[in-house]
C-alpha cells in the first residue's frame, strides 16, 4: 500500500481559518456554566443581512439532556448546513424514523468486533509513518514533527481502507474531505470538492457492484432497505460523511492525546509502563480536549432549558466542550488527568446520532499512541520549539507537535 | 440503535447481538461503578438500574 508522504496539500496553512482563532475557550465557559447556562445570541441568518437569536446550551447535564431529545430537538440545523456537500440523504442532518433505518446499515461496519478485524491494518499504517520518522535519523537521536508526520495523514487511510477507496487516491481524497467538513468557513472550497468527490465515487460504486470487497461500500451497493437498493446518491451521502468525519475528528484527538501526554511527562511515562491505562487515558483525552466543541439542533416546540424559554424555531447550540468541563461532575476539569474516576464525557454526544465512529476513534487513538511509546524512546516536546498549543473555536488540536526521541 | 457503549464502558456485562442489539451478558459482569457508566453513557437511555 502507497503511503501518503506527510501531508498531501498544505492543511495547516488553512488552520486558523476553519478551526477557528481561540486558543483557550475554556475560562469564559467557567463564567457562562455559572451565570449564564442558556446564553442567547444573535447569529447570522440563513436570510441575508437577517440576525436570529440561536441559544446555546453550556452545562453538562443540559447538553445531553438536548443531545438525548431528538423530538423537541431536530438534527435538520446540521442538514441546513452539510446537505450542500454532503447531500440529501445525510446521517448528521436526519430525523427519526429515517435515520434509524439508514444507520443500520453502516452500524455494523463500525461496532467493536467488526473493528477489531482492522486493528492490524490500523497498526500497520502506523508503523509505515514511524518507519521514516525513525529510519530518517538511523539509531542516533532524532526529531519529528507528530501533526505532519502521523496525526494528520493517518486516520485517513484507515478510514477509506475500511470505506473501500482506493488506496492510492488518498492523497487526493483528503483535501476534499478537509474542504466538504470545513464548508462553513469556506463554500467556495467545499462545494468543488464535494462535486469532485461525488464524481470520483460515481466510479467506485460501479467497480464494487460489478467486484464487491471486504469494505463499506460494497456492502451499500448491495444493500436493501424494504426491498430496494440504495440509489447513488444515498450512497453518496454516507461516503462524504463517513470519510471527512473519519479523518477529521480523529486527526485532531490523536493530536490533542499526544499534547496531553507530551506535557505531562509523568503521565506519559505512566502509560509508557502500564499499558492497561490506554482505555482511561483515551477518553480522558477526549473529555479534557474535544475536538468538535459545539453541535446544532433546531427547536421544533418551545422549551425551557436551565430556566431560559427555547421558542421554536430557533437554533439550539449544545456545547459539548463546555459540557465536558463542567465542574459540578469533575474536579478540576481543565487538569489532564488520565488517574481520575473514569465517567461518561459528551464528546461523542448522546441521542440516536452519538458518534457512529466513536470506537474506531478510539481503536486509532490507542494504536497511534501505543506506537509511539513503544518506538520512540524518551519521546519529549523539543525544548527548542516555541509555543506548541490546542488551538480552535469550532475545531480544537494543536498545530504541530514538535518532538525530540532517542 | 446498538452504539455499542454499554459493552465498552462494562465489557463483561454487556454485548451486541449479531443483529447489533444489546443485551445483557453477566448482570454482575463488572463492578458496579463500571455497570452505571454503562447506563448513563448509554445515548437512549435503554439501560435501567434496579
Amino acid at each position: 500500500m502507497p503511503v501518503v508522504d506527510g501531508m498531501a496539500f498544505d492543511a495547516m496553512a488553512q488552520f486558523t481559518a476553519v478551526a477557528g482563532d481561540l486558543r483557550d475557550p475554556y475560562p469564559d465557559l467557567v463564567d457562562r456554566r455559572r451565570d449564564e447556562p442558556v446564553q442567547g445570541t444573535l447569529t447570522a441568518s440563513f436570510i441575508e443581512g437577517l440576525e436570529e437569536m440561536s441559544y446555546i446550551v453550556h452545562r453538562y447535564d443540559d447538553v445531553v439532556a438536548v443531545l438525548r431529545d431528538n423530538v423537541t430537538y431536530s438534527s435538520s440545523a446540521i442538514r441546513e448546513l452539510m446537505a450542500p456537500v454532503m447531500g440529501d440523504y445525510v446521517l448528521v442532518g436526519m430525523d427519526e424514523p429515517e435515520h434509524k433505518r439508514l444507520r443500520a446499515l453502516v452500524s455494523v461496519a463500525f461496532r467493536q468486533r467488526s473493528l477489531a478485524a482492522w486493528e492490524p491494518f490500523a497498526q500497520f499504517v502506523v508503523d509505515g509513518y514511524l518507519d521514516r520518522i525513525i529510519g530518517k535519523h538511523g539509531r542516533e537521536r532524532g526529531s519529528a514533527e507528530l501533526v505532519r508526520e502521523l496525526t494528520f495523514p493517518y486516520p485517513i487511510q484507515v478510514i477509506a481502507r475500511i470505506l473501500g477507496v482506493p488506496a492510492e487516491d488518498t492523497a487526493k481524497f483528503h483535501e476534499w474531505a478537509w474542504w466538504i467538513i470545513n464548508v462553513a468557513a469556506d463554500p467556495g472550497k467545499g462545494i468543488p470538492a464535494s462535486e469532485a468527490m461525488k464524481a470520483y465515487l460515481a466510479d467506485v460504486l460501479d467497480r464494487r457492484r460489478a467486484d464487491p470487497g471486504d469494505d463499506v461500500i460494497s456492502e451499500l451497493v448491495h444493500a436493501e432497505l424494504d426491498g430496494e437498493q440504495l440509489g447513488d446518491e444515498e450512497i453518496f451521502s454516507f461516503i462524504r460523511l463517513l470519510l471527512p468525519a473519519g479523518a477529521e475528528t480523529t486527526y485532531r484527538a490523536t493530536g490533542n492525546f499526544l499534547y496531553g501526554l507530551l506535557t505531562n511527562p509523568d503521565q506519559l511515562a505512566a502509560l509508557r509502563d502500564d499499558r492497561s491505562l490506554m482505555t482511561q487515558a483515551v477518553e480522558e483525552a477526549i473529555r479534557w480536549e474535544s475536538p468538535l466543541l459545539i453541535t446544532s439542533r433546531n427547536a421544533t416546540v418551545d422549551s425551557e432549558v436551565a430556566g431560559t424559554l427555547i421558542p421554536a424555531g430557533h437554533q439550539v447550540v449544545a456545547h459539548v466542550g463546555s459540557a465536558n468541563h463542567d465542574e459540578t461532575r469533575w474536579e478540576r476539569p481543565e487538569v489532564f488527568d488520565i488517574f481520575r474516576e473514569q465517567k461518561p464525557h459528551a464528546a461523542f454526544g448522546f441521542g440516536p446520532h452519538m458518534c457512529l465512529g466513536m470506537h474506531l476513534a478510539r481503536m486509532e487513538m490507542r494504536v497511534a499512541v501505543g506506537a509511539v511509546l513503544d518506538r520512540m524512546p524518551d519521546v519529549r516536546l523539543d525544548p527548542a520549539a516555541e509555543d506548541v498549543h490546542i488551538h480552535g473555536e469550532r475545531f480544537r488540536s494543536p498545530t504541530s507537535l514538535p518532538v525530540l526521541f532517542g | 440503535m446498538g452504539s455499542g457503549n454499554c459493552a465498552f464502558w462494562a465489557p463483561a456485562t454487556f454485548d451486541l447481538d449479531d443483529a447489533n442489539v444489546a443485551f445483557v451478558v453477566d448482570p454482575e459482569g463488572d463492578p458496579e461503578e463500571k455497570i452505571r457508566n454503562a447506563a448513563e453513557g448509554c445515548p437512549t437511555q435503554a439501560i435501567v438500574l434496579s
